[in-house]
């Protein structure tokens, strides 16, 4: 166990560790177990099939495509960086994310926060560096006890539903103002750095954005912040949910990716001329974008209901590109913001309705992260969109 | 960007009315991604093979869901 591990679990008073990894449809896996036991542990142990583990707990009739038949034990080592408390805990209790590996050290290539290092690998062949800031949409409801009931809005401070559409209103962000208290606290706890919080279109259905920085650390602060609203809904007897469409009749919920890629050397955002206009990259990255968003689909949602990504009955479709900085009716978005450096970058944003677009927040936020950005890289250029709106 | 690509032109309307662009099933995206070459190449083989294999799993078992919608409209109609 690293030693900042070891001094966070003093100073922290910690008993309980909860050692995970994101898997697939970004759901926590992974043990609890004393503090104690922890500390003694020289690398953690599970069956590399808990990659290959359905969101409905079933595995591949035939997994021979992914996984030798012996069935391999995989070593979980903790990155200590990720330490946290858990904030709800009833004892102190910590949760570390863990890195995968075979005996021999080789990478776990399914394991997707992996898969998310090995992308930026390829960024930083390219003297790139990504930046990210994720924006998360999910829907507060009733406790739903019997799956086959439909979904209702909860009850807020007035006793009452919201009746119609609350776009962008403050009130009725207010009506949820204990929950959202116990949200930011719990954040707060573990170093999730919120920037913004909205009401969104649907009734009940809240947006937070992070502040942009490293992918990895964005990655897992979205994993992080998706336990974090279930738990503090809980406490407020309703569910926070992320699935990409909870009511039939309300716009669906997404996590749109705000990104930009910095010259690693020099700090300046390759997305930007210095006079401010876009750069040729910052076409060729929309280009890339356009070309390979099809077949990357099947990475953006996690969920199974088809026409989920590609829905229009409130958003805009696909990956048409934006003609202007300011305009929402299209897939690919480019936004007005200042860059790192203090350069005014219109930087591209997939809002929700192209990529993210009601991407199933299910997924794993590594694996989505990865999978945004991933065709930008390599030799393919897409990419993604950034906008950056830093916020200096 | 290291292919050098180039945008289509930027849409001045709106994209409402256009066709759909991106597949609209599981199915027809993880086809897609299996066809994608350098998709392939950037994510492992490894990983494309254990994913899309989750995904089907996934899909064969949503798909025999019977639906509310079904309840409602067949039930007494066919």
């Amino acid at each position: 166990m690293p030693r900042d591990i070891k001094q966070f679990f003093r100073d922290h008073n910690i008993q309980e560790v909860e050692a995970i990894i994101p898997d697939m449809a970004g759901i926590a896996r992974g043990k609890v177990m004393p503090a104690a036991k922890f500390a003694e542990d020289q690398g953690m142990r599970l069956p590399e099939s808990i990659f290959l583990q359905t969101v409905t707990g079933d595995y591949p009739e035939n997994t021979d495509a992914a996984m030798s038949p012996a069935e391999i034990d995989i070593v979980l080592k903790p990155d200590a960086n990720t330490v946290r408390r858990v904030p709800w805990a009833g004892e102190p209790t910590a949760q570390v994310i863990h890195d995968c590996f075979y005996s021999d050290g080789r990478d776990v290539m399914m394991a997707p926060r992996g898969l998310l290092r090995r992308v930026m690998d390829l960024y930083a062949k390219q003297g790139w560096t990504p930046v990210v800031a994720p924006e998360l949409e999910f829907y507060l409801v009733e406790p739903n006890i019997d799956a086959d009931y439909q979904l209702k809005p909860p009850v807020g401070r007035s006793g009452r539903a919201e009746p119609g559409r609350q776009s962008y209103s403050i009130a009725a962000v207010n009506e949820f103002d204990p929950l959202f208290d116990d949200v930011y606290q719990f954040c707060e706890d573990q170093d999730i750095e919120i920037d913004t919080l909205i009401h969104e279109d649907g009734p009940a259905q809240m947006e937070i954005n992070l502040l942009h920085g490293n992918a990895l650390e964005l990655a897992d602060q979205a994993f992080m912040f998706k336990r974090t609203a279930r738990e503090a809904a809980l406490r407020h007897k309703m569910y926070a949910t992320f699935m990409a469409k909870p009511h039939a009749k309300e716009p669906g919920s997404s996590m749109h990716i705000h990104q930009s890629i910095i010259e690693t050397a020099s700090g300046r955002n390759v997305f930007s001329n210095s006079d401010g206009t876009p750069s040729q990259l910052f076409y060729s990255h929309i280009a890339g974008l356009q070309k390979y968003l099809p077949a990357a689909m099947a990475e953006i949602p996690a969920g199974c209901d088809g026409s989920a990504g590609t829905e229009r009955q409130f958003l805009p479709p696909d990956h048409a590109l934006s003609g202007r900085a300011d305009q929402r009716s299209m897939g690919l978005r480019q936004s007005h913001g200042r860059a790192a450096g203090a350069v005014v970058v219109p930087g591209v944003t997939p809002r929700r309705e192209s990529v993210v677009r009601r991407g199933r927040q299910s997924v794993s936020g590594h694996w989505r992260v990865a999978g945004v950005r991933l065709p930008g890289h390599d030799r393919k250029p897409e990419t993604y969109g950034s906008d950056h709106r830093q916020r200096a | 960007m290291i292919e050098n690509l180039k945008p289509t032109d930027p849409i001045t309307g709106s994209a409402h009315d256009l066709p759909f662009g991106l597949p609209r099933n599981l199915d027809e995206a993880v086809r897609r991604l299996r066809e994608c070459q350098p998709l392939i190449d950037m994510l492992s083989p490894a990983f494309v093979a254990a994913y899309t294999i989750v995904k089907e799993a996934e899909y064969e078992v949503f798909l025999r869901v019977i639906s509310s919608w079904e309840r409602e409209h067949l039930l007494l109609n066919v």
